[in-house]
């Protein structure tokens, strides 16, 4: 018999002045924490401040001591575009600020989010991630068809 | 009321007329008309029936606060059944009528109810229909209420907005609007929130002047000043509710909306700082017959003038307490009319001789006695001095088609008592009054009791300014100027005409009169609170904006209190109704809730599975084959199950791994059963308990290693299990060295159960699966095709059991290969519901279906752990308790009943007769027909069920009215000695 074969989550939204793409990230580890609530540390291996003890390191390879792989566990969506802000206004009240993740509630679904360069990212738990995707979809028609700002 | 548009003046738009229908019949308007607006434009004069008596009413107010216009309006797919006319744009193709009236509101066939009125008075269906209301409520709701909704439901989505600033501005008055330009100078983020079609209010109507320039073109440069200072500035928007941390919700009507949307738009802001200058609404002056179509708050007429060109009447009496009225009168006398005014207070103010002076003729001491109905409205009105007690009184009757009332304004307070603001009776305003604002809130203009233009602007700009300075920023603007009004002389408390025998109504909407207020104090309700309960006033959907205070008063009068003895009731949100739909949002549908899919949900869709929603969780409920019933399929796959091999989508169990070198430790102090004893490779059933001693979970724990474990909530309890031990990681044993990972949605995991499980699985994986390297109980990490994983020998079924788990991202691909695999040994796929056959033939507990929240352990048979386990754990001292103790508790057990055809309801309780009256020994909580048996089970909580069970006893079952005989047994109904599961 074949070996297993992976499926990642997909899926892509576009829209006039919005779009959001799925990432396979393949390094997410849940790791010790010992930065301040709230930051980001790191660039391109990175870690998120999620809670008191708990954090979460994207990229590079998993650190010593208390380490769970959550590559399969957390989808990545990565939205951009100069209506993101909007969308991401119809779903949170968080305003973002850069060198910053929050861990909240988006849609209801709980994220962690933070701005990724020109985009904004949220890591939600893989069995949420077709809800997601669907409320993004359903978002974007929300969005004016007019002159993109 | 012979109200009529003048070829002049208002806002509207003239080049833009809009058609619209009222009761059928063709009506038009003009772009920039509220629906209210255009009625009175064309002449209509009754728009609707009282609530209770059916009387006929017209369009009282021009605002949020209007009690009558609430009428029934629609436009292509759009439907209000209760849309507030005066706030309601007009649109073209618009088409209203009237709602609580048959077949319409000129030709009501309810209405001589009215002439029943000395036979319903406050209270009367509590006195004339109880403790027998079913008998006849539902007639007397078919007769009440409002507008009807259509059944078709609304496909249309809703959006919601969120934000966070440091400033929100609640009303874009003269006030608010200082406010907002004081705080966006300091360079803060500003969001300024006002109910009107555009910001300015009251500076819309009325004649101001600001740093020299009219009060309207002031207040549009400022919200241009303010947008360019990059405030958000939000017309057509209310701010309807004040909740925890200055956050505040508003609901926003915007003109236009995409396609599949709703216009209700509700945002969410969080607030640092909040500036509350909401205005004050204007109280009714209340005399007999003061509920006719005609009668209207003086304000209204000023903003059908001076908004829409709108004329009220041609001979207007106004009725006043105080000097606001003279405005109204002055300007409407200039438009053409005859106006009269009568002001109650003996004295004339000064702003009366400004009156007389535009041919206003003033009777001082007087006040509007009655008025006589004429046409659809009003044809004469008697005026009379204030004090007059009886209709024989002294007085004169005049032409009048509009009577106006002014009795005072009461400050917009409604937001500031929801925060939690509390509120002062001010005898010289004659209102009640903020005492002080709430923490990181500051209250602005009318509402914070100002009575001129130029204290109102002062007192925006202040509370901008403090706004400003609370986040540590300097505003720069200066304060905006208007020159300082003569004084207005006092208000008198006048709160109505002191004659008995006529009814003078107080809550239009509610069709609540003096009379019933005098009622209920007499008998005996006088609490503010009991008053509003027993008479509704103030409970209708203007929320008693033109009522409460005048019906306090009065109560206060009635009881011989003062004011601020009676107080006032508690204001909730919303301030307006907000319909459900914005409300919801975009939470309907298939976005009703998050819901959460495994990881092979795709596949289990293809296979057509019957799909339903457990605990958040989108799962099989089993999976029948074409021309089966989902009771046949269940039926089919627990038989499948025990006689060959089943699979079973559980990836929805959760995964919390606990690290670190005090894990054993940790959760030694938090199960019930012994975990520091466990030796890696193995797994051990377990229950966490709460405080209460009360089973709040099970599941399994597997050790990884002497550091780590493996915990398997309950699928819905994960989220609750992963809270509970962190809250106790956190507060009780923070010292210890323990770190928790909720892994569930890393993970994919297949249970394959039964005989031929071995088979199926061992070409498969590199993990030995012969009962000696893997017993029941245990646990071991390998490849599974391939990809890393872990299985773990385990059953929920009383089979020889195996659950894998790969990371989730190759679930679907193990489904598919578990199916492929196991086709020769005729695996079976089974749902949920098959599997909870399964455990019941096997006794095997459900938690949240077989327990609830007065489980405790022994009540379940699982007393060694609090015998055997020599530390303290969470919830020990709650199972020594003499109530945990007691040998007549509720104990879990097997019935049989005794017609094995006959499947008793879950929820059906064991009877006796005890003292000649049914009494409860427990009940039912699962039920099934198990294939292995060929019968009929059930599993229960019964008192001293074990006891009984051991004797043979029967007990009856009572469900719906029927009983059922059934044996108590040993809850487990298949494989007692567990040799299925050990092989």
């Amino acid at each position: 018999m074949d070996n297993l074969h992976r499926r990642p989550f997909t899926g892509t939204v576009e829209a006039p002045g919005f779009a959001v793409r799925v990432l396979d990230l393949p390094a997410q580890f849940y790791v010790p924490c010992d930065q301040p609530p709230g930051s980001i540390a790191g660039a391109d291996t990175y870690t998120l401040w999620l809670a008191p003890d708990l954090a979460l390191q994207v990229g590079g390879a998993p650190p010593e001591g208390f380490v769970s792989d959550m590559a399969d566990g957390l989808v990545v969506f990565e939205l951009s575009g100069p209506r993101a802000a909007d969308v991401l206004a119809m779903g949170s009240t968080v305003a973002l600020t850069p060198g910053q993740c929050v861990r909240t509630l988006f849609g209801g679904v709980r994220v962690i989010m933070y701005l990724h360069g020109a985009a904004m990212r949220l890591h939600a738990e893989r069995q949420f991630a077709a809800f997601l995707l669907q409320w993004f979809q359903t978002a974007a028609s929300a969005l004016p068809q007019g002159q993109v700002p | 009321m012979t109200a009529r548009r003048l070829p002049q003046g208002g806002r509207i738009d003239r080049t833009a007329p809009l058609a619209f229908t009222w009761q059928g019949g063709k009506l038009s308007g003009f772009a920039g008309d509220t629906l209210a607006s255009a009625l009175l434009a064309n002449g209509v004069s009754t728009i609707g029936r009282s609530f209770k008596y059916h009387r006929p009413r017209g369009i009282f107010a021009a605002w949020v606060d209007e009690p009558n216009a609430i009428l029934d309006v629609s436009r292509g797919d759009w439907h209000d059944p209760n849309a507030r006319a005066t706030t309601l744009a007009l649109r073209d193709g618009m088409a209203a009528s009237g709602v609580n009236a048959r077949p319409d509101v000129d030709h009501d066939i309810y209405r001589h109810i009215d002439q029943l009125q000395q036979f319903l008075p406050a209270g009367f269906y509590y006195k004339t229909f109880f403790p027998n209301w079913h008998r006849f409520e539902p007639r007397i709701r078919a007769m009440a209420g409002l507008g009807t909704l259509r059944a078709i439901a609304d496909a249309r989505h809703f959006e919601t907005r969120m934000r966070t600033v440091d400033v929100l501005v609640a009303g874009g008055g003269p006030a608010g609007l200082a406010a907002a330009l004081a705080a966006a100078s300091a360079g803060l983020s500003v969001l300024l929130a006002d109910d009107r079609f555009a910001p300015g209010g009251s500076l819309l109507w009325d004649d101001a002047s600001i740093d020299g320039a009219p009060g309207d073109a002031w207040a549009a440069d400022a919200v241009a000043r303010l947008r360019a200072l990059g405030a958000a500035v939000l017309p057509a928007t209310t701010v309807f509710g004040v909740y925890d941390h200055n956050t505040f919700a508003l609901v926003e009507r915007r003109a236009e909306a995409p396609a599949g949307w709703g216009e209700d738009r509700v945002w969410t802001v969080r607030a640092k700082q909040a500036v509350l200058a909401a205005g004050a609404f204007e109280r009714p002056l209340v005399f007999p017959h003061n509920d006719r179509p005609g009668t209207m708050l003086a304000s209204a007429a000023l903003q059908y003038l001076r908004q829409y060109g709108v004329l009220v009447g041609e001979n207007i009496i106004v009725t006043a307490n105080n000097d606001s009225a003279y405005a109204t009168a002055i300007a409407l006398r200039r438009a053409g009319a005859a106006v009269s005014v009568c002001d109650v207070r003996a004295t004339l103010p000064h702003a009366a001789q400004a009156a007389q002076e535009a041919g206003v003729r003033v009777l001082a001491g007087s006040v509007v006695l009655d008025s006589i109905a004429g046409g659809s409205g009003i044809s004469m009105a008697d005026l009379g001095p204030a004090d007059a007690t009886s209709r024989r009184f002294a007085r004169q009757r005049v032409q009048a088609d509009a009577i106006l009332v002014s009795g005072g304004w009461s400050p917009a307070v409604h937001l500031h008592s929801q925060a939690g603001g509390k509120l002062r009776w001010d005898t010289q305003a004659v209102a009640f009054l903020p005492v002080q604002a709430q923490p990181h809130q500051h209250l602005a203009g009318a509402m914070a009791g100002t009575a001129t233009l130029h204290e109102t602007l002062h007192s925006g700009h202040a509370a901008g300014v403090a706004a400003a300075t609370s986040l540590g920023a300097r505003a720069t603007a200066t304060a905006p100027h208007a020159l300082p009004a003569h004084p207005a002389a006092p208000v008198q408390a006048y709160w109505k005409v002191p004659i008995k025998s006529a009814r003078q109504w107080l809550d239009l909407q509610n069709d609540v009169t003096v009379k019933d207020v005098a009622l209920a104090a007499r008998e005996g309700y006088t609490s503010v609170e009991h008053l509003k309960r027993y008479t509704t006033l103030g409970m209708a959907t203007d929320q008693g904006k033109t009522s409460n205070v005048n019906g306090l008063a009065l109560l206060a009068e009635a009881t011989g209190r003062e004011i601020p003895q009676v107080g006032t009731t508690t204001f909730r949100p919303p301030y307006v109704p907000v319909t459900l739909g914005a409300i919801a949002g975009m939470r309907h549908g298939a976005l009703y809730a998050p819901w959460r899919r495994l990881p092979a949900h795709d596949e289990h869709v293809s296979m057509d599975a019957d799909i339903r929603e457990y605990g958040g969780w989108f799962r099989p409920a089993c999976y029948p084959h074409a021309g089966e019933t989902a009771a046949q399929a269940i039926q089919r796959e627990a038989s499948e199950a025990r006689r060959a091999c089943g699979l079973f989508d559980g990836s929805s169990l959760g995964k919390i791994v606990v690290h670190g070198p005090d894990a054993a430790e940790f959760l030694n102090l938090l199960y019930y059963n012994e975990l520091a004893s466990l030796k890696p490779g193995r797994l051990r059933y377990v229950l966490l308990l709460r405080e209460t001693g009360v089973v709040y979970d099970d599941g399994v724990v597997a050790r990884l290693a002497p550091d780590r474990y493996l915990l398997s909530p309950s699928s819905s309890h994960t989220a609750g299990v992963l809270a509970l031990l962190e809250a106790w990681r956190q507060t009780e044993y923070p010292h210890l060295r323990v770190a928790l990972h909720d892994t569930t949605a890393a993970w994919a995991t297949f249970a394959v159960s039964g005989p031929r499980s071995r088979e199926v699985l061992a070409p498969l994986t590199t993990i030995d699966l012969s009962p000696e390297a893997l017993p029941h109980m245990a646990f071991a990490e390998g490849r599974i095709l391939g990809v890393a994983g872990r299985i773990a020998r385990v059953s929920f079924t009383g089979e020889r059991s195996y659950e894998l788990s790969v990371p989730s991202g190759y679930g679907a691909s193990l489904w598919a290969a578990l199916r492929e695999a196991g086709a020769p040994f005729g695996i079976c796929p089974y749902g949920i519901e098959s599997l909870s056959v399964l455990r019941a033939e096997k006794g095997y507990i459900l938690i949240g279906t077989d327990t609830d929240g007065m489980t405790l352990p022994d009540d379940l048979g699982m007393s060694g752990p609090l015998r055997a386990k020599k530390v303290d754990f969470t919830g020990k001292r709650s199972l020594l308790t003499p109530d945990a103790l007691r040998p007549d508790r509720r104990q879990f057990v097997g019935l049989l009943p005794l017609d094995p055809t006959q499947v008793p309801a879950v929820g059906a309780h064991a009877v006796e007769i005890r003292d000649g009256k049914r009494r409860s020994r427990g009940w039912v909580t699962s039920a099934c027909h198990s294939p292995a048996l060929g019968r009929s089970i059930a599993l229960g909580m019964i008192e001293r069920g074990r006891e009984l069970a051991a004797a043979g006893a029967e007990v009856e079952l009572f469900h719906l009215g029927a009983l059922m005989k059934a044996k108590l047994v040993s809850p487990v109904f298949v494989d007692p000695a567990g040799e299925r599961l050990h092989g």
